[in-house]
Formats: C-alpha cells, structure tokens, sequence
C-alpha cells in the first residue's frame, strides 16, 4: 500500500513539475520531459511490469493536457518503460552515467514512436519531424537524468526497507 | 518464480497497449463531442487546480532566482551583512513580485479602457503542453466564464498572442501564434496591404502578403486584418524583422518578432466580445 502511494505520488509530481515547472527551464526552445526519465529511471529498478505501469499513465496524464491525440504518449511511454524495465539486474555499475545514457536513447525512441502513431493515424495536427529538436530533447533528458536517478533510487531503496521492516 | 513474472509482465504490456491503441483508435475516429475528447476535458478542469498550486509555488522561486542571478556584483556586500540582506532581499523580492504583478494589471486595465467597446477576460496561465511540438498554454478561465472556441488571447498590453482551441468549464487550451497550427488574417499597419501569419515554430512568425509587389520594410508594425471573423482588426501581432528574396514559389519569406512575450506569459486576456465569428484560416497550404 506504501508502495503504491509512493508510486502514484511520483506521477503526480513528475506530470505537475512537466506541465509547470519544465517550460519554464527550456533551453533554445526545448524542454526536457520529466515523465519520461522518471519512468526509465524508476523501471530500471522495477522492472518492466512496474515501468510499463508508470509509462502508461505517465503518458495518460501528459495526454490529458495536450492538444496532440490522445493514446499516442501512453503508447510509446508503455513501450520505453516495459523496455527500460528490461535493464533491470543488467546495470550493474552504480554510476548515474548509464541511466543517463539509457534515457537519452529511450527519449529518442520515444519520440519516434510518437510521430510513427501519428504518421499511422493521419493525424492532420501533426508537427513536422525535426531530428535536431529530438536530439536536443534527448540530450537535456539525460542532463535530467544526473539529478533525478539519485533521487529515484533513494526513494526505491526506502520504500524497500519500509517492505523489509514491515 | 522467475519465467511467471516475465509471463505476467508481457500480458500486462499487451493489455496497456490494447487500451492504447483502442484510446488512439477511438479519439481520432470521433468528433469533438466524443467520449474521450469530454473525459480529456473533463480532465483537464480537474487537474487544473494541482496546476494553479505548484504554479503560485514555482513563479516566486523562478523570480527569485532570476533576482539572484543579478545580485552578483553585489556579493561580497552580502556576506558580509548577510543576515541583514537576507531578511531586505525578501522584502525587495516580494515588492518587486507586488510591483510587476500591479504594473501588468495596470497595463490590463489601460488596455480594456481603450477597448470600451470590447469585452475582455483576465486570466492567469496555468500550465504549458507537455511536450516540445506544440505551442499551447492552458489558461484558468473556460466556458463557465464565457469562452469559446477561436476567441482570441491577448497580453497584458493588448498585443497578440493566440487563439482558444479547446474549452471546458473552468480552463482553455490557448494555441500561440508560433505554433504551426496556427494562422490569422493581418495587413501591415503603414499601408493596409493584407496578407495571413503562420506559425513557424521556435517563436517565428511568417506573414505572406497577397499582393507580392507590396512594399514592405524592417520595423513595420503587423496587426489583424480581421480577416475570417475569428479574431478584431486592429490587434498588434509584431513587428517585420526579415525581409528574405523572392522564393520559387515568387512569395517573400517576411519573418516578424512578436510583440507579446510568449515564453514569459503569466496573465492573458481573452477577447469575449465581439465573439469569433467564423472558423481559423487553414495554416498549411
């Protein structure tokens, strides 16, 4: 029960620091995307199960708020975080360095995910591709990443004890 | 134990993404009166309160950072009389915050005195679109307070900075100027030769003139033509920065700077009467 509400807790505050805090920290234009390296962050702890979870609603809620259609950020968010959640047990060095890296190339996949669901759907709003923005994206995302890992992994490894003591 | 959970884990992938793909499939298929389309809006009148919160948290931290960032020069005076300062810069913080809060709600009052004619809504901003591909603003005012669809948004000085594209009962969905989306008719004050802004993106605005032998230069001041009925003549959107060649297609690319400040936007106000009376102009050709 603690779990799930540290869990949803987390969501919460990842979409409302997204959708407030995040665009006023942009650089050239670009923002990074909270929900998204929370989610990788959080499933390579938890695994694939527990990340495509968090992705999912993750996306749901950024979905929410947005003008684009809805579905396409749950979707690709369902998939980064089932796969980052794939990592789990395989990084074995304690360095924030591969979360980062990990973030950077799931960011990418993201949003090609994303403009592959609005390509298939004809969506008529749709933004024309522009390599550079996701890559700054990407980037920025695993700039993120060195701050919010740590603070993930605090989080999971107390939720842990607060299990194991229990 | 160990094959179980991984069986576990891939049915629950494919159940989120059977409900993704349904939620996809379903909102592109029905109208703006669908299901999904309300419960988005529906959504969004209920976030919109978690929002207002953190907003009123963030904006005097970003302004106190920005204070700080200032205060360099100065540093060695605050160490020394630290403590002092400490308890000054708060007070200065909060005159400034009060200062700049009471200057834009002047320059909103000034604006609505020379719009008599004009009904206008005062709004705070309240969130921005989650990603990086669209130019949105989520406002806290909607239809409960007399919003609309296509109802233009202007800044605190009257100067342009969108239009409303989606409304529910206590919070808008407001399309910048910059986002692609995004096209209002507009002429060039100095002459009257009309034409249609785009959204470009990155904060760039293009206006294509219908008459290509129309004379135009740096500086000149843009504002609505009226054109479409979405949106009253007499709106300033911003001013000519580029003039480039003609192009193939023997159009000039005219870039303008905005005059509102779209990346710092607190307060808007929207232009409830005279109401919008016809659709936006296609942006994309």
């Amino acid at each position: 029960m603690h779990r799930r509400l540290a869990f949803i807790a987390l969501l919460v505050v990842s979409f409302l620091v997204q959708t407030t805090l995040a665009s006023e920290i942009s650089i050239a234009g670009i923002k990074p995307d909270f929900i998204l390296v929370v989610t990788v962050c959080l499933a390579v702890f938890e695994g694939p199960g527990r990340g495509a979870v968090f992705g999912f609603w993750g996306g749901f809620l950024e979905d929410m708020v947005s003008s684009a259609v809805m579905g396409v950020s749950s979707l690709s968010k369902v998939i980064v975080g089932y796969l980052a959640g794939e990592l789990k047990n395989r990084m074995v060095s304690a360095s924030v360095l591969l979360p980062a890296l990990a973030v950077l190339l799931f960011s990418v996949l993201n949003e090609l995910l994303k403009f592959l669901a609005w390509a298939a759907i004809g969506w008529d709003g749709r933004p024309a591709f522009r390599f550079s923005v996701i890559a700054g994206m990407a980037l920025y995302n695993a700039l993120v990443t060195v701050g919010i890992y740590p603070l993930v992994r605090r989080l999971v490894e107390r939720e842990e004890e607060v299990t194991l003591f229990k | 134990m160990r094959e179980s959970e991984t069986g576990r884990n891939r049915r629950l992938l494919i159940i989120l993404l059977i409900v993704s793909f349904l939620t996809v499939t379903v909102y592109s298929r029905e109208g703006d009166r669908g299901i999904i389309h309300r419960l988005q809006r529906l959504s969004m009148d209920a976030i919109s309160p978690l929002q207002r919160g953190v907003v009123k948290v963030v904006r005097p931290l970003r302004e106190g950072l920005e204070r700080l960032a200032d205060l360099g020069s100065a540093t060695r005076e605050r160490d020394r009389l630290r403590e002092e300062n400490d308890r000054l810069r708060e007070q200065l913080l909060e005159m400034e915050r009060l200062r700049r809060r009471n200057d834009e709600l002047k320059s909103m009052l000034d604006y609505a005195e020379s719009r008599r004619d004009w009904e206008l809504l005062a709004a705070d901003v309240i969130g921005s679109n989650a990603d990086n591909w669209k130019d949105t603003r989520q406002i806290g005012v909607g239809y409960a307070d007399g919003v609309e669809k296509f109802m233009a948004v202007l800044d605190e000085r009257g100067n342009l900075v969108g239009r409303v594209t989606e409304c529910t009962a206590h919070t808008s969905l407001v399309l910048l100027i910059t986002d692609k989306q995004c096209s209002f008719g507009a002429k060039l004050e100095r002459n009257g030769e009309a034409g249609l802004i785009k959204g470009e993106g990155e904060g760039v605005i293009r206006l294509e003139l219908i008459n290509q032998d129309a004379e135009v230069e740096k500086e000149d001041l843009v504002v609505t033509s009226g054109m479409g009925g979405t949106c009253p003549p007499g709106i300033s959107i911003g001013t000519v920065r580029e003039i480039s060649e003609l192009r193939t297609d023997l159009s000039r690319g005219i870039i303008i700077s905005p005059l509102a400040g779209l990346s710092r936007l607190e307060r808007v106000l929207v232009v409830v009467s005279p109401r919008p009376t016809g659709a936006p102009l296609p942006a994309r050709e």
